[in-house]
């Protein structure tokens, strides 16, 4: 009995030994990505894809980067409308509302997209933070309301078609929409969207506004874009 | 210098709040809430029955057929008269049917943000599109003029004109930013799958006849005199 003993202790310290000493990884990526946001006036439709700072407000985004009087605009899906902020180096917090009185910093969370309007020349902004979720896991983010317009990125900064992946592993992954679910991909050029129509018909199970098929909608890093789900549904991205 | 810039700033938000014209969303057509067909049934507004259902897809032809948007105060009802519709506002925005999907419809020069003038933001209105076939005119201006003259100018129109309404929402504009509230839907939005275009009276031959030989008898006694 006691050799027993003996020898389940051994076995227990032995294995708290090694334990200790396997090295431990963060599972967190960390990164950064330029968005570049050229041309003052324009409307840039982006996406911060890193979680920066305590809780992704955009003074912990943006820092003091910003011209003064740049804007953002923050869709409330509730209300179907923008809530309107001034970069305002003069105000407290850096940010002012839409009356310019001083406001603290919009949120601006990984997966939300928004719209900047730089009051300067060849901005590019730098997004330097960790990725939000971990290797191995996954993100699922819920489009409940049929017809309610969803303002959204991808959580992991992926590029390329929309459709590119599947639940596990990588890749946007927004794959599986209610038939006739619409995309906007904004063009800040053209200052307008293109619309998409998700068709499971259609053989490349999207159609343009005129619903003749069509190649899936793309996007790029740090791009938000509008989802309008025709019934309640889930858009999961892995890492 | 840079107080000038903020008043600049907020004189130009200022005004244009004032003027402030709501934003929808007349660019996404989802068919399961709307959708067109022809119907050989006589339209409602010309004594038809408004219950005659089970028409065809319109058809490919490219701007065959014109879809535009109206709006009217909160409330108002799908028109059952030439005088009750020409109460309803004109958006301006208009749609035609697609050409890749037969009854679909792709927008013309309405867009995911179509701010309409005379739409304010907050305030709830009644939308109801309506839908005709081209012969009748490309303008929902002329074509509401064309019905309501129609005894007069149909002689005009080349083959069978349809006309009909989709059923009636209502939309709050919440802002002048795209992409605008949404017009079709369930709830209290536009839900009309398969909205029927019903044709328009054709002249009866024997009234054809009777004034031709009326216009005859006319050229008959000029020349006499």
């Amino acid at each position: 009995m006691k050799k027993t003993l003996l020898i389940a202790a051994a076995a227990l310290a032995a294995g708290v030994i090694s334990t200790q000493a396997q090295p431990v990884y963060s599972q967190n990526i960390v990164g950064y990505a330029n968005i570049p946001t050229p041309t003052s006036g324009s409307q840039y439709l982006i996406a911060v894809p890193f979680q920066v700072g305590v809780s992704n407000g955009a003074n912990e985004v943006f820092g003091s980067t910003l011209p003064d009087f740049s804007t953002l605009l923050v869709w409330s899906v509730a209300a179907n409308t923008y809530s309107l902020y001034y970069a305002d180096s003069g105000s407290p917090s850096g940010w002012d509302d839409g009356n310019f009185a001083p406001i603290s910093s919009p949120v601006l969370p990984v997966g939300q997209g928004f719209f900047l309007s730089p009051s300067g020349d060849k901005l590019t902004n730098t997004f330097t933070g960790s990725i939000a979720i971990s290797v191995g896991t996954s993100n699922v983010m819920s489009l409940p309301t049929a017809g309610a317009q969803y303002l959204v990125s991808s959580v992991v900064p992926y590029a390329g078609s929309l459709t590119n992946g599947d639940n596990s592993g990588g890749g946007i992954n927004l794959n599986n929409l209610p038939d006739f679910s619409t995309v906007l991909i904004w063009s800040p050029t053209a200052n307008n969207y293109t619309l998409y129509y998700s068709d499971s018909a259609s053989p490349t199970l999207w159609d343009d506004g005129n619903f003749a098929p069509i190649a899936a909608p793309s996007g790029g890093i740090g791009e938000g874009f509008f989802v309008s789900p025709s019934a309640a549904a889930t858009w999961t991205i892995g890492l | 210098m840079k107080k000038i810039a903020l008043t600049v700033i907020c004189a130009a938000s200022m005004a244009g709040a004032a003027f402030a014209q709501g934003t929808v969303n007349y660019a996404a057509f989802v068919p399961t809430y709307i959708s067109f067909q022809v119907n050989s049934a006589l339209s409602p507004l010309f004594g038809g029955d408004a219950t005659t259902v089970g028409g065809t897809a319109t058809g490919l032809q490219a701007q065959g057929f014109y879809y535009e948007l109206l709006f009217s105060a909160n409330g108002a009802t799908q028109p059952s008269s030439l005088t009750a519709l020409s109460t309803w506002t004109d958006s301006t925005y208009y749609a035609n049917n697609s050409t890749a999907s037969a009854g679909r419809v792709t927008a013309g020069n309405g867009t995911a943000g179509s701010a309409v003038a005379g739409m304010a933001v907050g305030t709830t209105y009644s939308t109801m599109v309506v839908g005709w076939s081209a012969n009748l005119g490309t303008t929902w201006s002329s074509v509401l003029n064309t019905l309501n003259n129609w005894d007069a100018t149909q002689s005009g129109i080349v083959g069978t004109g349809y006309f009909g309404m989709t059923s009636v929402g209502s939309a709050t504009p919440a802002g002048t930013s795209a992409p605008g509230v949404g017009i079709f839907g369930a709830g209290s939005l536009i839900s009309s799958p398969n909205t029927q275009l019903y044709s328009l009276p054709v002249p009866e031959p024997g009234t054809m006849a009777l004034a031709a030989l009326g216009g005859a008898s006319l050229l008959l006694f000029r020349r006499r005199k």
